[in-house]
């Protein structure tokens, strides 16, 4: 848009709507293409020709397709209402096979019907065209067009209905890798808001030995947003094998999607290999902030394997359980203080941190002598460290609870406002945390339309819109009746557009009013008379009398040939003109001389 | 580019660069893709042929294509009108691709056969072609994709693909073929891996299976083992192994096993490692993984789909017809 001269856009416009009125497929895709550069916003030049590029879309050529099926997703939902509002939600699972019967947890309905929409008779008709018309690209060779079906479908079906192009994304899977991961890309969205689509195809999510990471990553996600009751023994079953793969960072990206099965996580951490004890770690405390009954020995065996564990991430985490629950196993804590004090000095930073922490929560619950002597050894040792963050929390943590009970302890005597500290130090340390939701890297990407490269980068790419929302008021759809020819569409027939023939198909027949008068005073000057005739058009009626037509037989022929609109009829003194307007549509030809035939 | 240059490498690039911009030109209409079907491009740019390349090279004459794409163009696209041959033939042939991951006890994870439907016609005129297939319902709804010649609604129907071929090499139809039993797998392997301190043993046995009596050919058994192999000794009743230092791959060639080979001797590799550091092999992590193999077998399908026949209407010549069909492996995994 930017290399386009703006003063020439009504220019542009104009001649592309005039090209929009061909029939050629050939033409067909690169008018659209055209018409997307220059007036992306006339969607109204649409409307008489929605039909006719919903039939022609299968015969264009395949860019010509993407670009026709954009453009028609554009206008399907600016023009037709939401079919989902108001569906039940009788989650549908399955898919509608009129031959093969799954049996499936979720399914209220019974798979009997044909094909067609949920609700025919909620789906305006040419809504359903372009869904029927949409249906066949499924087929194409080249995987961009089915993307962007999938993306129509996607975006315009009822919820139920998008089991058909879910499997033709599956089909496109074969791809080379590019074209892989950007179909997973799509699928990966599209199963968090839909997961049921894909739930029986969950075999071709399965790893491969030697796939790219960026692959495997996306892969691994789909499984986990695909998980339910039914499928996950399978999937925990394959996430068992790639947790034993040598290839360390499959293993690190599966733990993070597993959140169940802590038996498997638990054998994981007395294992040696350290990335997986450190994920396994941090994954095993978010699982235990979920259910934190029966936790003891979980948390018993985790602080026992803290020496062992030399992934600061892992330490860090532990030390935090313990600290969390330091209620409910009193008796191992002081002693996890200690020896995470004797090594207080080598550790890294947030493995200090929670050192700290523990002190603090282990001394606000059990403010026994050794455990004080204790937290105030740990304090010095962070008074002269390095990192100033050490520093301030250690600062603070003496204030906070140090302090007042040394001074508690030493003088007997406590102020009120110590009290007040002291009863809300609990609750100030040990409260319950809500448990980290894990970072999804493949979320936030729904706002983005499927199939665009805003939506694989994750950002918006210049010259991106989103999709108008549903119209709340269904607008009317007559501007699309148009008097069509009865042409039967054949493939093989040759098309061959002349363009005068077509201009009189989409639009009634104008007919102007000139008076005799004019006619005869204005012969001479071709121009003057155009210029009557331009103005004239705007202002006239689509139907005209019969009457009128005498007096316009003879003035209009000479308009004929310069207008792009037309006027119609043969009658008329030049030869020339009568050849050429011979071409014109028979029954109106047939009508001027019948008119003729009356003048005097 | 391939069917243009042959095999594409860089110093082809550069060799050739003329071309390769003039294609690109085509394809790409400011930045919209236009036209890619290759053999409407090959009308527009011709191939290189040597006596261009001379021309160029001596008085720089343009490599345009000397006649513009005629006026009459037909009403089908991808091919031309006034082709002519004086033998008539016409093949079709179905390659097939087999990926699978097998567990350690045989059962099959998942399998799927990606198959194309290739075909290369040299037919005269514009000839109606219907090719209809044995055993149809192996394609499953939405997992076939035709040539935009192939009209849909008839395969809908009556599962026939009815077209005009395209002139020359061209891919009719794809199709994805999930397998669900062990069973119709063409080869059956089967690994035993023990490791020990220090050391360790390696079995392999490759069997054919369900290849409908048919030779396996160029059968290859790759591992990558740990690595921390020092060295490996082998031992294999059929064919060649070898064993890569460096990338620490273990090679079995067999070359060419016959269906028989359960009746003559099972080909099986044996193996033993030995490590650099003798130290416990860990509990939880398994060293070697995945066992890759690679096959070729001629004149069979995995999925099972056959060409039934292949009529030829609107022209007065009878062609010649060969069928023929290939499987291959594609990513074949057995996981130890």
């Amino acid at each position: 848009m930017k290399s386009l001269d703006p003063s020439q856009k009504d220019q542009l416009t104009d001649l592309i709507e005039t090209m929009l009125k061909d029939n050629s497929t050939l033409v067909l895709g690169s008018v659209i293409s055209s018409m997307c550069q220059v007036c992306p916003d006339r969607l109204d030049l649409i409307h008489k020709h929605y039909r006719k590029l919903c039939r022609l879309l299968v015969d264009a050529d395949e860019w010509g397709q993407i670009e026709i099926l954009g453009l028609l997703l554009r206008y399907a939902k600016g023009q037709f209402l939401d079919p989902n509002i108001g569906e039940k939600t009788a989650v549908v699972d399955q898919p509608r096979l009129p031959s093969k019967s799954h049996k499936d947890f979720y399914s209220e309905e019974d798979s009997g019907a044909s094909g067609s929409s949920c609700s025919p008779n909620r789906l305006d008709p040419d809504h359903a065209l372009l869904l029927r018309a949409c249906g066949p690209l499924l087929f194409s060779r080249n995987p961009s067009v089915v993307l962007t079906v999938v993306k129509l479908y996607f975006h315009l079906t009822p919820a139920d209905d998008c089991f058909r192009p879910a499997k033709a994304l599956i089909r496109l899977l074969g791809l080379p890798r590019e074209e892989r991961h950007i179909v997973l890309l799509n699928i990966v969205t599209m199963a968090q808001q839909r997961p049921e689509l894909f739930r029986s195809h969950i075999r071709h999510f399965f790893l491969f030995e030697g796939e790219p990471s960026f692959i495997r990553d996306l892969k691994l996600e789909i499984l986990g947003l695909l998980a339910t009751e039914a499928n996950v023994g399978a999937i925990m079953r394959e996430f068992k094998d790639y947790v034993r793969s040598p290839d360390k960072a499959m293993v690190v990206t599966t733990i993070q999607v597993v959140d169940e099965a802590m038996s498997v996580l638990m054998a994981l951490v007395s294992a040696r290999d350290e990335n997986v004890v450190a994920e396994a770690v941090v994954v095993t405390r978010r699982l235990l902030q979920l259910t934190p009954e029966n936790n003891t020995r979980t948390i018993v065996h985790l602080s026992k394997s803290l020496d062992e564990i030399t992934i600061a991430m892992a330490r860090a985490s532990i030390l935090w359980l313990i600290g969390q629950y330091c209620e409910t196993i009193p008796k191992i804590v002081p002693d996890t203080l200690r020896k995470a004090a004797k090594l207080f000095s080598n550790e890294s930073a947030i493995v200090k941190l929670q050192i700290l922490n523990l002190g603090a929560k282990l001394v606000c619950t059990d403010a026994s002598e050794i455990n004080v002597l204790l937290f105030g050894y740990v304090l010095n040792l962070a008074k002269f460290d390095l990192d100033y963050d050490i520093r301030d929390r250690g600062r603070f943590l003496r204030a906070l609870v140090y302090d007042p009970l040394v001074r508690a302890g030493a003088q007997g005597a406590e102020g009120r406002s110590n009290r007040l500290l002291k009863t809300n130090l609990k609750q100030i340390l040990l409260s319950a945390r809500p448990p980290p939701m894990p970072e999804n890297p493949y979320a936030g990407r729904e706002r983005y339309t499927l199939a665009t490269i805003s939506h694989c980068l994750n950002q918006s790419a210049e010259g991106y819109e989103n999709l108008p929302d549903w119209p709340l008021v269904k607008p009317d759809g007559s501007a699309r009746n148009v008097e069509e020819f009865e042409e039967r569409w054949n493939r093989d027939r040759v098309i061959s557009s002349p363009v005068k023939e077509l201009k009189f198909q989409p639009k009634k027949p104008k007919k102007r009013v000139i008076d005799l008068n004019e006619f005869y005073n204005s012969s001479e000057s071709e121009d003057s008379e155009e210029e009557n005739s331009d103005d004239q058009d705007d202002e006239e009626d689509d139907e005209g009398d019969e009457e009128g037509d005498d007096e316009e037989d003879t003035d209009e022929e000479e308009e004929d040939t310069e207008q792009e609109e037309g006027a119609t009829d043969e009658a008329g003194d030049s030869e020339e003109e009568l050849t050429s307007l011979q071409k014109n549509d028979q029954a109106q030809g047939l009508r001027m001389v019948n008119a003729e035939g009356t003048q005097p | 580019m391939t069917d243009y240059f042959g095999p594409v490498s860089e110093l082809v690039i550069k060799e050739n660069f003329v071309i390769v911009y003039e294609l690109l030109e085509e394809m790409l209409d400011y930045g919209n893709p236009y036209i890619t079907d290759p053999s409407v491009l090959k009308d527009l740019i011709p191939p290189p042929s040597i006596l261009s390349t001379v021309i160029n090279a001596v008085s720089l004459g343009t490599n345009f294509g000397t006649k513009l794409p005629s006026g009459a163009m037909s009403s089908i696209p991808w091919r031309s009108t006034g082709i002519k041959y004086t033998n008539n033939e016409i093949f079709v042939d179905l390659v097939e691709e087999v990926d699978a991951i097998i567990d350690r006890s045989g059962k099959l994870v998942t399998a799927e056969v990606r198959g194309e439907v290739q075909c290369n016609s040299r037919l005269s005129g514009m000839p109606e072609l219907i090719l209809s297939f044995l055993n149809h319902r192996v394609l499953e709804d939405c997992m076939v994709s035709f040539h935009p010649c192939v009209r849909y609604h008839r395969f809908e129907k009556e599962r026939i693909l009815s077209f005009v071929p395209p002139d020359g090499q061209f891919k009719l139809m794809d199709y994805n073929v999930s397998l669900t039993s062990a069973q119709t797998l063409p080869v059956y392997i089967k690994p035993t891996l023990f490791m020990r301190k220090g050391t360790g043993k390696l079995d392999i046995s490759f069997q054919p299976r369900a290849t409908g009596s048919k030779i396996v050919e160029s059968a290859v058994v790759s591992v990558t083992l740990p690595s921390n192999v020092s060295s490996v000794k082998l031992n294999a009743n059929l064919g060649q192994c070898s064993f890569d230092q460096m990338s620490k791959q273990l090679r079995w060639t067999l070359g060419k096993v016959s269906p028989e080979a359960s009746v003559t001797g099972i080909p099986l590799l044996t193996g033993q490692l030995y490590f650099e550091n003798s130290e416990e092999p860990q509990p939880n992590v398994q060293p070697v993984h995945t066992i890759t193999v690679d096959f070729k077998i001629n004149m069979h399908t995995c999925s099972g789909l056959r060409v039934d026949s292949l009529q030829l209407h609107h022209e007065p010549y009878k062609p010649y017809k060969g069928v023929r069909s290939v499987t291959k492996s594609g990513r074949y995994q057995i996981r130890v």
